[in-house]
């Protein structure tokens, strides 16, 4: 055990001296406050600058015609006026449309309120103009229907607040804004798939500096390559989750951040339960892989050789990502709750359905078990394979190579 | 008792046996030399002592008795593959491969201090280990293997990498730990060098033992009814035994008859007042007895 201790030592000071790792912590989450930061900027900046008038060069005059044969419009309010120039016909308004007195002319039918039909017309087509937009008609309509009964007017113009609930958990869900509801889970699963793959390699990476630089040898004269695994197994998992901290409090800050300036992300945060869960999902989820990838690493004589099975190992993980609709939609469907508790899929997966709707505790725990068995089994596996005549072979390394040394047999 | 016992030990890897009924002891306070050409099985059978790898077959001893976490502190080993962590400093990489043996974070900090300071190292200790030349990492290689003074220290071509200055200063150092008392196992190619520290050798070849024992006593079996005379005169132009008398160098080498005894021809030499400067049995040099022994096997092969 003192001996694990001095190599879990030795792994956290030599990331704490690693430029790339040191990078790797604070400048992903930099970059995200950056993205966040540039994407706020460029929001406001589209605010002011493509309105469909603006893109269309509809402002040069920004006034609209209208003529309302429904005889719905009787009175265009205080806001719209000088915007809005109504004519009597269809002629007087299309000479002005020509004119380039006004940039588009809008033409209620006398049946509107048994077609709702409503012309358009304006002098050519472009696309930016926003063709299909009806406003400010539409709202000069509602206006006209309802302005007797403001309250309802309101509504019409917000039609509902939606809030979900679901019978495993009385949690009120955020608003149903598409967008908005796929941000948040994506970008959380992201961040674990990166977590767990990023730190299970560290442990490939690791290994295999120690071939490369011909250690592994005089390693082994001092301390069991159980020993070794192990040291490094908790030494890096241990900057691995400094590593998950400090991400998911930048996550956290930046949205909070980011919801000031970017209205999406607005009223948006990462629960508590998020933080909690993710952690443990984390360690079980680097334990399973960086235990693969030990064995990886014990077997392959080089990195380049390692990559073809690394890809194959990792590929569990990105799986949840190919299914990330269903997660994040029906997170409550037979495929969201399988990928959820499958060991190898579960820690990407249960962190997208967490962060998509509330998970009942049972899955949460039952995902957990699953994994906690999952990797005291890879563990086991994997030290069968991190010994002295794997950790000293040249041998050329392939997939067969691996199945073989799985089963016991290389 | 003997620091190691090696006992028949075998090891195959798939179907090539690496080691082939191996056995030898290594004698406490003494430099035991551990010959064989490349691919002999010198480095399987020192893996094994070590306990990295198990035998098929046989069993060793080392420091009286099975190889435990505990023994392995007291024993300090440079692998004929040198390497030591490229990418950190040189002083927090021998501190750690140091602490592996069980000294204490000072103990190991100040061990290592000393001895880079004594290697002419200290300078360099805050340099990543691949600023280091080739020299200095072999040396730094050495100061791990010697750090936590241990009973038995086992050293994989020594002197490779080593400028005359260096390998002389690591002559020395290995002379003085055995005056210590320590067990040293030398494998090395460099014959000259085995010759001038080694108490003892084994030769292995093709995974077998070929030789084993002191060095003298080797030489003197491979030497041949040969003498080398170097008398003040002339010879006389006969004497009883000698088939063909050959000049080197300044002296002459005589061929003997194989019923006559080195003895016998001296006291011709004394009979016919020939006065002598220089009278010796023509021994082989271990240079000679590797390649006879190898080739020789070779053949048999």
């Amino acid at each position: 055990m003192n001996k694990t201790w001095i190599v879990l030592r030795h792994e956290i000071n030599t990331l704490l001296h690693s430029r790339s790792f040191l990078l790797g912590v604070f400048l992903f989450p930099a970059l995200g406050f950056l993205i966040l930061l540039g994407v706020g900027i460029l929001q406001k900046n589209m605010e002011i600058y493509t309105s469909p008038e603006a893109l269309s060069g509809e402002a040069q005059s920004d006034v609209k015609g209208l003529v309302d044969y429904s005889g719905i419009i009787r009175e265009i309010p205080a806001e719209l006026k000088g915007r809005m120039q109504p004519f009597n016909d269809e002629e007087s308004g299309l000479q002005a449309l020509e004119a380039g007195k006004i940039t588009v002319l809008f033409v209620v039918s006398e049946d509107y309120l048994k077609t709702g039909k409503v012309r358009r017309i304006s002098p050519r087509r472009n696309p930016f103009s926003g063709d299909f937009r009806a406003y400010p008609v539409d709202w000069l309509i509602e206006y006209n229907l309802f302005k007797d009964r403001p309250d309802l007017l309101q509504r019409l113009v917000q039609p509902m607040n939606l809030e979900e609930e679901t019978l495993s958990s009385k949690k009120s869900r955020r608003d149903q804004n598409e967008l908005q509801a796929f941000a948040i889970p994506y970008g959380t699963s992201m961040i674990f798939y990166l977590l767990i793959f990023w730190n299970s390699s560290l442990m490939l990476s690791s290994v295999n500096t120690e071939k490369k630089n011909r250690v592994i040898e005089i390693l082994l004269t001092s301390i069991t390559p159980h020993e070794i695994m192990a040291g490094k197994m908790l030494g890096l998992g241990i900057m691995g989750l400094f590593q998950t901290l400090i991400w998911l409090t930048a996550a956290r800050l930046a949205l909070s951040f980011a919801g000031r300036s970017i209205s999406i992300l607005q009223g948006l945060q990462i629960p508590q339960e998020i933080l909690v869960w993710g952690i443990v999902y984390f360690l079980l989820g680097y334990a399973v892989f960086s235990s693969m990838m030990a064995s990886i690493g014990a077997l392959a004589p080089n990195l380049r050789e390692a990559s073809q099975v690394t890809i194959l190992v990792a590929l569990p993980l990105y799986i949840p990502f190919l299914f990330l609709n269903v997660l994040i939609f029906r997170p409550d469907s037979i495929v969201s709750v399988a990928l959820s508790l499958f060991p190898l899929t579960s820690p990407v997966a249960m962190i997208t359905r967490l962060s998509a709707t509330a998970v009942p505790f049972w899955q949460l725990t039952l995902a957990a078990i699953l994994q906690v068995l999952t990797a005291w089994l890879v563990i086991r596996m994997a030290a069968g394979m991190f010994r002295a005549q794997n950790l000293l072979s040249g041998q050329t390394f392939n997939l067969k190579v691996f199945i073989k040394a799985l089963a016991g047999k290389a | 008792m003997a620091t190691i016992q090696v006992h028949e030990i075998t090891k195959r890897f798939g179907h090539q046996t690496a080691v082939n009924q191996v056995t030898f002891n290594v004698e406490p306070g003494e430099i035991f030399g551990l010959l064989g050409p490349n691919g002999a099985g010198k480095t399987t059978t020192i893996r094994i002592i070590l306990d990295i790898f198990k035998p098929d077959s046989g069993s060793v001893e080392v420091l009286g008795g099975k190889m435990t976490e505990e023994k392995k502190n007291r024993i300090g080993y440079l692998p004929e593959e040198r390497g030591l962590y490229q990418d950190i400093s040189l002083e927090m990489c021998l501190n750690y491969l140091v602490r592996l043996k069980g000294l204490k974070p000072s103990q190991a900090a100040q061990r290592v201090a000393d001895l880079m300071k004594q290697f002419d190292l200290y300078e360099h200790r805050k340099k990543k280990v691949k600023e280091l030349s080739k020299g200095m990492q072999q040396k730094a290689q050495i100061i791990a293997t010697l750090a936590h003074e241990p009973d038995l220290i086992i050293v994989d071509e020594p002197f490779s990498g080593l400028d005359p200055v260096n390998t002389q200063m690591v002559k020395d150092l290995l002379r003085e730990e055995r005056n210590k008392g320590r067990t040293i196992i030398m494998s090395t190619h460099q014959m000259h060098q085995v010759e001038e520290l080694c108490d003892r050798l084994v030769l292995i070849n093709h995974g077998k033992v070929m030789l084993y024992g002191k060095i003298n006593e080797i030489r003197r079996n491979f030497a041949s009814h040969k003498v080398v005379v170097h008398p003040l005169g002339e010879l006389p132009a006969y004497l009883p035994g000698v088939l063909q008398v050959e000049q080197v160098n300044s002296g002459y080498l005589l061929h003997v008859d194989t019923g006559t005894t080195p003895q016998e021809i001296l006291k011709s030499l004394v009979e016919a007042n020939i006065p002598l400067e220089k009278f010796e049995i023509a021994m082989p040099t271990l240079d000679d007895i590797f390649i006879q022994v190898v080739t020789a096997q070779g053949e048999e092969a």
